[in-house]
C-alpha cells in the first residue's frame, strides 16, 4: 500500500481537548514547516508509531486524538481516547 | 508534584482501516429494458427498443422542451404517441412532435458502428455520432482535415451519402490536471523525486541553460547539489524523466556578531534549487498551469498564466500560487522580510514573505504570484505552510536568484 504523508521527516499532529470541550494542547499549533510530500510503501502488517509528550497544568477529564496530514483531503485521525490525569 | 507525561500513538493500521474501506464494487450489468418499460414516464426511453416496438422510428431527441421523433412511416404517429405520451408529459409538454425521416434508426446505427470502427484509423477524425438530432451518421474532423476521405470511406461501406454529415469540429483533450503528465512542462505542475512529491516552482534560462527552479528541500539533500534527478509527474510513468539538480547552495551558520544567521542556526535567503532540463524537454517559459479559480480545490488545467515581470510586492497585495495537492489558491500577503525558523530542523529561512492562503503536503516549490490585468509577476517559490494549511511562506524571487544567480523567468 502507498502511503503519503507530509514532511522529510514525517510530521503528525496530536490534539488534546477538556472533556467538555475546548483545545488543551495541539503539536502543531506553532511554527511553520516545509510542504513536501513523502511518498511510501508500507508492507501487509506493517504499523508506523509516533509519539510526542505533553505536560498538563491541572488535573481533569481530557481527550487526545492523533492526525496524520497528507495530500488527501481530510487527514487520517485515530479515535478520540478519553483520560483522567490526576496530581 | 508529579508530572504525568501522555504519549499518544497513532498506528500504521488506521491507515491500512482507511484503505480496506475503499475496496471498489466493481462494474454493474443490466439487461436492455423491454418494450413495455416506454410508457414508464420518469425514464429515458431506450431507442434498441423504440426502434423495435416502433417502425419507421428514426431517432428521438427533446426540441425546445418538446420530445420529437423521426419517422419514416408517418402513418406510425399514433403509435409512437401511444409508446412516447408518457414521457412527453413527464418533461412537461403536451404531447410529441414527429417529422419526417429518411433513415430508420437500426440502419444508421449499423451505420454508425461501422464508419466508427473504420474512421479512427484515418488521421484528424475527432468524433463519430449517431446524431438521434439530426437522423444522420455525424463525423467530426479537425480543421485541416480532409471530408472527402471520409466520404469515400463511408462509400466504401454502403453507407448513403446522404445519411452522413462530416463537419469540422475542435479536437477535445483529456482534462488534465496537476499531478499528470503533462507536456510543455510549466510551472505548478507535480514532480517527483525519489521518495518524495512537490511542484516545479518556474522554468528559468540561466546563462543560456533550460531549467526550473523549485525548493531546495524538493533534492536529495537540503542544501548542497547531489545531482537529484526529477520526474513529471512520476518516474513510474514512461518518459518521465525531465531533469538534474545543478544549484543549491549550501546552508551556513552565522559567522559573528553581525551575520543576520540566529546564533546556532542554518541559513539561506531562499529555500530554492535550480535543475537543468534534460535534453528534449518541452518547457514554456512564463508559464504556470492554471484551474479554474482560486481557493475552489480543483485541480483540473484549464489554461496557463504567463508571467510578465518579477517580484514588486508589499504587505497588503493579493498573491496566488498554484501547487500539485491545493490547486490555486490566493491570499493576502501580512508580512515580509520574516526571519523564519522551519519546525524540527535548526535551519533558519531569511527574509521570508506570509501569505494567507491554502497549503498542502506536495505544495513545496510552487510559483507564487501577483495577477495583474496585462498577466502575472513572478513572487518566488513556496516552501512551507502552517499546521493547519492557511498561511504559507515563500522565498521571494530576489532572494532565489541572490542565490542561484540571475535566472530568466519569461
Amino acid at each position: 500500500m502507498e502511503a503519503h504523508f507530509l514532511g522529510r521527516q514525517i510530521v503528525f499532529d496530536i490534539v488534546v481537548e477538556h472533556a467538555h470541550g475546548g483545545v488543551v494542547w495541539r503539536r502543531l499549533s506553532h511554527g511553520v514547516g516545509p510542504s513536501i510530500l513523502q511518498v511510501r510503501t508500507l508492507e501487509p502488517g506493517e504499523s508506523l508509531e509516533w509519539h510526542d509528550a505533553w505536560v498538563p497544568g491541572a488535573a481533569g477529564q481530557y481527550r487526545a486524538q492523533g492526525i496524520l496530514p497528507s495530500d488527501a483531503a481530510e487527514p487520517l485521525r485515530t479515535a478520540w481516547v478519553a483520560f483522567e490525569v490526576r496530581f | 508534584m508529579r508530572f504525568h507525561h501522555l504519549a499518544v500513538r497513532v498506528t500504521g493500521l488506521a491507515l491500512l482501516a482507511a484503505a480496506a474501506a475503499c475496496s471498489d464494487t466493481g462494474p454493474t450489468t443490466g439487461l436492455a429494458p423491454a418494450p413495455t418499460s416506454l410508457i414508464r414516464p420518469q425514464q429515458a426511453p431506450d431507442m434498441a427498443s423504440l426502434a423495435r416496438a416502433l417502425p419507421g422510428f428514426g431517432g428521438l431527441f427533446i426540441d425546445h422542451g418538446v420530445p420529437t421523433v423521426y419517422l419514416t412511416d408517418l402513418a406510425q404517429h399514433g403509435l409512437a404517441e401511444q409508446l412516447l405520451g408518457g414521457f412527453a408529459r413527464s418533461h412537461g409538454a403536451m404531447g410529441i412532435r414527429v417529422l419526417a425521416g429518411r433513415f430508420a434508426y437500426g440502419d444508421l446505427d449499423r451505420w454508425f458502428q461501422q464508419v466508427s470502427s473504420e474512421a479512427f484509423a484515418q488521421g484528424g477524425v475527432v468524433f463519430v455520432d449517431l446524431d438521434e438530432a439530426a437522423n444522420r451518421v455525424l463525423v467530426g474532423v479537425e480543421r485541416g482535415a480532409s471530408h472527402a476521405n471520409i466520404r469515400s470511406l463511408a462509400a466504401r461501406l454502403g453507407v448513403p451519402a446522404e445519411a452522413l454529415t462530416v463537419r469540422d469540429a475542435d479536437p477535445i483533450h483529456y482534462a488534465a490536471s496537476l499531478q499528470d503528465q503533462v507536456r510543455p512542462v510549466v510551472a505548478g505542475l507535480q514532480i517527483n523525486f525519489p521518495g518524495f512529491l512537490c511542484t516545479l516552482g518556474f522554468n528559468a534560462v540561466s546563462n543560456g541553460q533550460n531549467s526550473f527552479v523549485t525548493a531546495s528541500h524538493c533534492t536529495t539533500t537540503q542544501g548542497g547539489v547531489e545531482g537529484t534527478q526529477y520526474f513529471q509527474s512520476l518516474s513510474s510513468q514512461p518518459n518521465s524523466f525531465i531533469g538534474t539538480e545543478v544549484a543549491d547552495p549550501v546552508y551556513v551558520r552565522s559567522k559573528g556578531k553581525n551575520s543576520p544567521c540566529p546564533k546556532g542556526r542554518r541559513c539561506r535567503f531562499s529555500d530554492s534549487a535550480r535543475a537543468a532540463y534534460a535534453a528534449g524537454v518541452p518547457f514554456t517559459l512564463g508559464g504556470i498551469a492554471q484551474t479554474s479559480g482560486p481557493n475552489n480545490g480543483s485541480l483540473v488545467i484549464t489554461g496557463t498564466f504567463t508571467i510578465v515581470g518579477n517580484g514588486g510586492e508589499i504587505v497588503g497585495d493579493v498573491a496566488n500560487k498554484v501547487g500539485r495537492t491545493t490547486g490555486w489558491t490566493q491570499g493576502v500577503i501580512t508580512n515580509t522580510c520574516v526571519n523564519t525558523g522551519v519546525s524540527g530542523s535548526n535551519i533558519v529561512q531569511l527574509c521570508q514573505n506570509f501569505v494567507a492562503a491554502g497549503v498542502g503536503p506536495g505544495d513545496s516549490g510552487s510559483d507564487v504570484f501577483l495577477d495583474t490585468r496585462a498577466g502575472v509577476r513572478l513572487l518566488g517559490v513556496l516552501w512551507g505552510g502552517n499546521g493547519a494549511g492557511t498561511q504559507f511562506v515563500y522565498s521571494p524571487i530576489a532572494n532565489v536568484q541572490q542565490e542561484l544567480g540571475p535566472l530568466t523567468t519569461f
